[in-house]
């Protein structure tokens, strides 16, 4: 996980009988500028109920974790997982997007991923800290997004828990990150028809070309496009709700009118077609020069047709996580707020700008490179 | 392995190249066809209909496998247009195959429009028309109750859930009373097999009136009339005693509006000799009335219709008379104001998107049993409205049998089975190389009426020349004018 986001520690284990623990926080006191956080929960490999310690200073006591740094973060009600010396944030209360996330294995190593995959099998254990955050849970989360790695490498445990969350809270909306690729697997399409509440599950999946190669390409895995096409196909006939996402830059720019054009053909069911700034976190930190777009008239240009050819055909368009001064003025009623909370930061010239309670900001790790041009008269 | 060495491991990224399928220029073609446009540009369709215009040479160098005489850019389009393939095994195979049914959806179908011949009594003696009688015996020309309920109960009996059920005539409306007892009688079996039925009166309006409106906003029936365009020619074309079809029509039309509302009224033309100097006419008289579209619709070329000399004239003068309504229609919609002309919609919802269009002239295979049912009045069952023409001239190829069959003896009929054969377009001499066959139909029933033979020949086919030119027009106004393009969309859309 990423520093930046602020939803994993580390600190010294004291005594700790648990493997693999899960707990609400019951308390946070601060005294003399040292936190320290009590929660009550569960060890999951025992099954037995007990408290866990979180401290900023040191402490010696049973079941304790000393020595956190930036524990602030962490409000009563949020659901902590611990793990050896690890604390993982697993669900924030106040948080209007509240993720599970599934497993850092991916199937796909894609150039610009902002999360990148490891080839550690942490399926059973991300399964056993939702199962259990779910049983916590008081109240629904506003919006949940089920992410990775490759969420569907959870298999058969990935629609016991959708079912288990959505059996407690029917009317929860899901969004799904999948790679679809997948989905194009018979076996996995069965399993997936499982999901009792289809309707609520929206699968968003990433389409960066109408070519396979060049998709193949960016996503850094063989065959990937005709995968995803058939896995889009699939999901869909299942009667879940279909995204596709767009992520912009320098490889994708070029045909993005031909991909618009291709979705219409092949994916006309879709129900919102997004496109995406590009995250500069992760591997696209290695990958810049091949990502980071120069031709910014042309990728403009290209972003507006397709977002025009789209629209005219009735489909649900949007543009994430891209702030205002970096669009044309035609393509703002596009422009949305991204959904996320801690995704989104401003610039300190942004406070002079005239526009920011529209505009989406940035994500807080493209702030080192951001450049901005805030608009000090009424565009 | 540390995870620091499983990062490194995972940073290692392939080149493009490195996932590039073609070796050695050795690409495959899929099926597609393709047709020179009038600017010297080729119009390739893929099987699935998706449509590519390349500059003049591509299929060659396509064939000859010349790739590099061909942009990047081009390249790709062909690709995402499934016109080739880079590899030998062809990947797309499934999501074609997806593609391929989601335009072929009809051919799974049942008949969903069941039309009732409620009676062949008539007031009008209409130049085209060749089965209607000026008559009072209601005994002899209006379906028996017996047989109304007989074909009702085989309505219900058929398995699509949504049923439109038409009443034609004659003029139907003389037969309202029947009509009436027919959708109590089936409003009243529908609900026991849980279908939703649609109702549909066609008529020329002369017999309308306030109680059969009051009924008809009750039941939710939709009126469909006849309007051949402006007084002159509707009269001309449409003869009753008084020559006042016109005027019945307009005072109708209006009463209709008021009490059903503009939504649920929709009327229809046919094109006669008379016709044909008038399109803008003609159109212009839709628009009096309000309407935002017209089916600029040529006389079927059957039976005695052919032989009256007002029916009697050429696809080409059809055509021209299409092309010029089209062009004035277009112009109107230029200027601002949404008017479409529906034949044209219905082409180009197959052109434009990856769905079909459920219109019976115009699918492959053939939408003789999966889109229409005919009943008519003495209980004959026929397997399309035009082929009661056909059996009034003692053609009774067409006719599958009569109410008191099941559908099993009536589905056993030999002639299904040769309609299953000479109604797909992928195997017909002429159109199997067509470039417009995906958007083409194939329509066995013409061919048969004019040729004498359900494939036809496809060179002197009044239904190929008019697809064809139809069709021709389409594309090199999508070629040319760009502005043009967007006014389709918006037909497709619906609005
Ligand atoms: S200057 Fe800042 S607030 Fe204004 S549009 Fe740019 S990023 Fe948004
Ligand atoms: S009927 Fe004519 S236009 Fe239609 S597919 Fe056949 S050859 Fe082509």
């Amino acid at each position: 996980m990423n520093e930046e986001i602020k939803l994993s520690w580390k600190g010294k284990i004291h005594m700790s009988s648990s493997e693999l623990f899960v707990g609400r926080v019951i308390s946070k006191e601060i005294k003399n500028q040292e936190l320290s956080v009590i929660l009550e929960g569960k060890d999951l490999k025992t099954d037995r109920f007990k408290l866990f310690y979180l401290d900023s200073t040191d402490r010696l006591e049973d079941n304790s974790l000393s020595n956190i740094k930036g524990l602030n973060d962490i409000e009563i009600g949020d659901i902590i997982s611990v793990k050896n010396s690890k604390i993982r944030s697993v669900y924030r209360t106040k948080s209007n997007n509240n993720f599970i996330f599934a497993t850092i294995r991916c199937n796909s190593n894609c150039l610009m991923c902002s999360q990148p995959p490891l080839d550690v099998d942490d399926t059973l254990e991300n399964y056993l800290i939702w199962n259990y955050t779910i049983d916590l849970l008081n109240n629904s989360p506003r919006h949940l997004t089920i992410t990775g790695g490759e969420p569907t490498l959870l298999g058969e445990r990935l629609v016991l828990l959708i079912n288990k969350i959505l059996d407690k809270f029917p009317d929860l909306l899901i969004t799904i990150l999948s790679n679809g690729r997948m989905l194009a697997l018979e076996n996995v399409i069965d399993t997936l028809s499982n999901i009792r509440y289809r309707k609520n599950v929206v699968f968003a999946i990433p389409l960066y070309s109408d070519v396979y190669k060049i998709h193949d390409h960016i996503v850094q895995a063989k065959d990937a496009f005709y995968q995803t096409c058939l896995g889009i196909h699939k999901i869909s006939s299942l009667g879940f709700p279909v995204e596709i996402r767009v992520v912009l830059h320098k490889l994708s720019n070029p045909r993005l009118l031909s991909l618009s054009k291709f979705i219409h053909k092949n994916f006309p069911f879709v129900y919102h077609v997004t496109f995406m700034g590009l995250e500069i976190i992760g591997y696209t930190k290695a990958n810049k020069s091949e990502l980071i777009e120069e031709n910014t008239t042309m990728a403009e240009e290209n972003l507006l047709a397709s977002l025009k050819f789209l629209s005219s055909w009735k489909y649900n368009v949007s543009i994430y996580n891209t702030p205002l001064c970096h669009i044309p003025e035609s393509l703002w009623s596009y422009a949305k707020q991204s959904i996320s909370d801690w995704k989104n930061s401003f610039k300190p010239e942004c406070e002079r700008c005239l526009m920011k309670k529209d505009c989406s900001g940035f994500f807080t790790w493209n702030i080192k490179y951001a450049k901005v041009k805030p608009f000090l008269e009424k565009p | 392995m540390e995870i620091n060495t499983l990062r490194k491991e995972f940073r290692k990224f392939q080149n493009l190249e490195y996932y590039n399928d073609l070796i050695s220029n050795n690409i495959k073609l899929l099926p597609f066809n393709f047709k020179r446009l009038n600017s010297g540009k080729e119009l390739l369709i893929s099987m699935v209909g998706d449509y590519l215009i390349a500059p003049n040479g591509t299929v060659n160098y396509l064939l000859e496998k010349k790739i590099d005489k061909i942009s990047e850019s081009l390249y790709f389009d062909l690709l995402s247009n499934h016109i080739i393939s880079d590899s030998d095994d062809i990947k797309s195979l499934e999501l074609l195959a997806n593609r391929y049914r989601a335009k072929k959806t009809n051919a799974f179908n049942f008949a969903q429009l069941h039309i009732f011949v409620i009676t062949l009594r008539c007031e009008h003696t209409c130049q085209y028309c060749q089965v209607s009688r000026v008559s009072q015996n209601k005994e002899k020309f209006d379906f028996s109750h017996l047989n109304l309920f007989k074909g009702i109960n085989l309505m219900l009996a058929s398995p699509e859930k949504d049923i439109t059920m038409e009443f034609q005539g004659g003029e139907a409306l003389l037969a309202f009373d029947l009509i009436k007892d027919a959708i109590a009688y089936t409003k009243k079996k529908a609900k026991l097999v849980n279908k939703r039925i649609n109702y549909v009166i066609c008529t020329n309006l002369a017999p309308i009136n306030n109680e059969i409106l009051e009924y008809c906003k009750l039941e939710k029936i939709l009126v469909s009339c006849s309007l051949d365009g402006h007084e002159e020619l509707h009269n001309d074309n449409r003869k009753r005693p008084g020559r006042n079809s016109y005027s019945l029509v307009e005072k109708g039309l209006n009463l209709s509006f008021d009490i059903v509302g503009r939504e649920n009224v929709s009327a229809l033309m046919t094109t006669t000799t008379l016709s044909l100097q008038h399109p803008i006419k003609i159109i212009d008289e839709y628009r009096k009335f309000g309407f935002n579209s017209v089916f600029l619709r040529p006389i079927s070329p059957y039976g005695f219709a052919t032989k009256n000399k007002n029916s009697n004239y050429q696809t080409v003068e059809f055509i021209k008379f299409y092309s010029k309504g089209l062009d004035y229609i277009l112009e109107l919609n230029r200027n601002g104001e949404y008017f479409k002309e529906t034949y044209t919609s219905i082409l180009l919802k197959k052109i434009l998107t990856a769905y079909s269009e459920n219109y019976v002239d115009l699918m492959s295979p053939s939408g003789l049993i999966n889109s229409v049912i005919v009943y008519d009045y003495d209980g004959k069952i026929f397997l399309i409205d035009e082929a009661r023409m056909l059996a009034q001239m003692k053609d009774f190829t067409f006719q599958i049998g009569t109410v008191d069959d099941n559908w099993e003896t009536l589905l056993s009929n030999p002639i299904i089975e040769k309609i299953g054969d000479a109604g797909v377009n992928d195997y017909i001499a002429g159109c199997s190389t067509c470039a417009y066959n995906i958007y083409c139909g194939a329509d066995p029933v013409l061919h048969h009426a004019t040729q004498g033979d359900m494939y036809g020949f496809r060179p002197d086919s009044s239904f190929c020349q008019r697809n064809m030119s139809v069709l021709d027009i389409i594309f090199n106004k999508i070629d040319n004018e760009p502005d043009t393009l967007e006014i389709f969309k918006s037909w497709v859309n619906n609005e």
